[in-house]
């Protein structure tokens, strides 16, 4: 069964459970159905079956699943946009993905879509109401088509919309629901869900929940930002599946009193997104003695994760913890600089081969040229991801994940191209030339950027009034989760004998 | 608090924001120059908690209370 026969199937059992809660409100499997299905209608009716992406525009609503839902039942892919992304970011997806849809669950910002383009008002799709239009009979999206497209940074400043399949997405559910089911939750499961629908660690929980009759409950980005409301709202939540980064779980543990008397129900933690700390999961273990502690890896092009673990005591003496093993229907390899396969042990780049590889970026076969290709597993081809990620295998097939090849840096979860950073900074009136370093803490983790920017004038103001200005400008061509917390003016950026901006001789100036 | 007590804080607020600049501009809004967000603030916390043995749970804070560095180095001489 693909992952929207599951949902169906899950509607028909349970219709009065709630399959949404957000903001205390609920939506059950039944209005979630219903409501999609004429969502569905409405997009066949406007689009056809010509399998455009349909951009997806708000936050946490209820709303959301529906389109997400309605749009794949009608044979198109969706395209999950927050609401924190800057409009110049909303328009740069919507031209390069080629929609001619767009669902608008928030108002749109203005001057995000060219003429061509439809919006369609989203605010009340939950309750069945979907602005009147033409209507036609929706035709879901085949197995080896794609179901959503998750834009991430790219290098050149322009992000890239990775294509992920109906078939691959129902392969990493399969995998992904196990990993609570082994945990026998009594009743019905609640799972968390903490990351921005623009980010691939929600669909683990979007999906982990609706295809198995769970209740997803999803957090509003200003609740995870108020401490208060956060431990209140955690308290009656009831979340018995916890998704999240382990950034988010760190924000918690600050909390002396986030333990298992607020969660009660709770069985285990699924971490994704960046690296967990032996001193979080160990801070888990301790508070929420009857939860497992899960450790995942994996990079949008190949689904969210393909590798698990459970962290045990055992785990938490090295420095850093171990990723898992690869699920059923993924083969991990680890390859030199020429392509060839190590054997256990040796440091290499990750490749991952298997039923959940994407398809490739929508509109970009250069990068999916450079990205995938074939591996032979036994005489077998089969599609396969370069990472671009640094790691080892035990001999037992325990992956160990060790950095990044290229720029790129993981900050709280998010994934960032530091030339993309670059790129938008020179963007910024005033700014001549700009270079940002990851700044990291002893354990190797992220723990800021630093952005270093040099000027056609002046500055005018103090230090941190000029930074905020330029932050500012900054912030109306990438999310937040891009703008480096802290910016310098320097007179010149220092460069490498290449031409390059001497990254070492900054990071030592960082401070 | 006296003169020792002082410069720790203000270490552990240049270590939380990420740049010294903030010692010469004690009265800029943190939160809206982007150098402390609730992850700062959580940290900032257990650093006070480990070093300077204040004891403050996250959801006992007001952000007016510790938005700039004045305020912050206020909020600590309270609870010494």
């Amino acid at each position: 069964m693909d992952v929207i026969e599951r949902i169906q199937a899950a509607a028909t059992r349970h219709g009065d459970r709630p399959a949404h809660t957000y903001r205390a409100e609920h939506l059950s499997y039944a209005q979630l159905w219903s409501a999609s299905t004429l969502v569905a209608e409405r997009i066949a009716g406007e689009l056809g079956h010509d399998g455009s992406p349909v951009v997806v525009y708000g936050h946490k609503e209820h709303a959301m699943p529906v389109a997400f839902l309605g749009a794949v039942r009608a044979g198109h892919p969706y395209v999950p946009v927050d609401v924190s992304w800057p409009a110049d970011r909303i328009a740069s997806v919507v031209e390069e993905s080629g929609a001619r849809l767009v669902v608008a669950v928030r108002p749109l910002p203005h001057g995000v879509t060219g003429d061509a383009v439809t919006v369609l008002d989203g605010e009340h799709l939950a309750r069945g109401l979907v602005p009147p239009g033409p209507l036609g009979t929706p035709r879901p999206v085949a197995p080896d088509d794609p179901h959503y497209v998750i834009y991430t940074s790219g290098s050149t400043g322009r992000p890239k919309g990775v294509q992920i399949t109906s078939s691959a997405l129902a392969h990493f559910v399969d995998w992904a629901t196990t990993l609570a089911d082994e945990t026998g939750i009594e009743g019905t499961p609640v799972w968390l869900n903490q990351a921005p629908f623009s980010f691939d660690l929600s669909v683990m929980d979007l999906y982990g929940a609706l295809t198995t009759g769970a209740t997803l409950h999803s957090l509003d980005s200003a609740t995870v930002g108020n401490a208060r409301a956060l431990h209140d709202e955690l308290g009656r939540s009831d979340v018995s599946v916890w998704v999240s980064t382990p950034s988010f779980a760190d924000l918690c543990l600050a909390d002396p009193a986030f333990d298992a008397t607020v969660l009660p129900r709770l069985r285990v933690f699924l971490f994704c997104g960046e690296t967990l700390s032996p001193t979080t999961a160990g801070a888990l273990m301790q508070r929420f003695p009857e939860a497992r502690v899960v450790n995942t890896y994996g990079p949008t092009e190949s689904t969210v994760a393909v590798t698990s673990v459970r962290i045990g005591p055992e785990h938490l003496d090295g420095s850093a913890l171990p990723v898992g093993r690869a699920k059923p229907g993924t083969t991990i390899l680890i390859r030199d600089e020429a392509g060839a396969t190590l054997p256990a042990g040796s440091s290499g780049e990750i490749v991952i081969a298997g039923d959940t590889v994407s398809v490739g970026y929508l509109h970009r076969p250069d990068l999916t040229e450079a990205a995938f290709t074939l591996v032979d597993l036994d005489g077998v081809p089969t599609p396969a991801y370069r990472t671009g990620d640094l790691g080892r295998l035990d001999p037992d097939g325990m992956l160990f994940f060790g950095g990044r090849l290229d720029g790129q840096v993981k900050l709280h979860g998010y994934r960032i191209e530091l030339e993309d950073i670059e790129t938008n900074l020179r963007r910024v009136t005033g700014v001549q030339q700009a270079a940002v370093v990851a700044i990291r803490g002893e354990d190797g983790v992220v723990t800021h950027l630093h952005g270093f920017v040099q000027l056609d004038h002046v500055p005018d103001g103090s230090p941190l009034a000029v930074a905020t200005g330029l932050k500012r400008g900054l912030r109306t061509y990438v999310p937040e989760y891009m703008v480096p917390k802290v910016l310098t003016v320097v007179e010149r950026i220092p460069m490498t004998p290449n031409g390059k901006a001497d990254r070492r001789a900054l990071e030592a100036g960082s401070r | 608090m006296d003169e020792a007590q002082e410069q720790q804080v203000l270490r552990l607020l240049v270590e939380v924001c990420g740049t010294d600049a903030i010692t010469s501009e004690r009265d800029v809004d943190l939160f809206e120059a982007g150098l402390l967000d609730s992850l700062g603030t959580t940290q900032l916390l257990v650093s006070l908690e480990d070093e300077l043995g204040i004891k403050v749970p996250p959801t006992a804070v007001e952000r007016e209370d510790i938005s700039t560095v004045n305020r912050i180095l206020t909020f600590v001489s309270e609870r010494l």
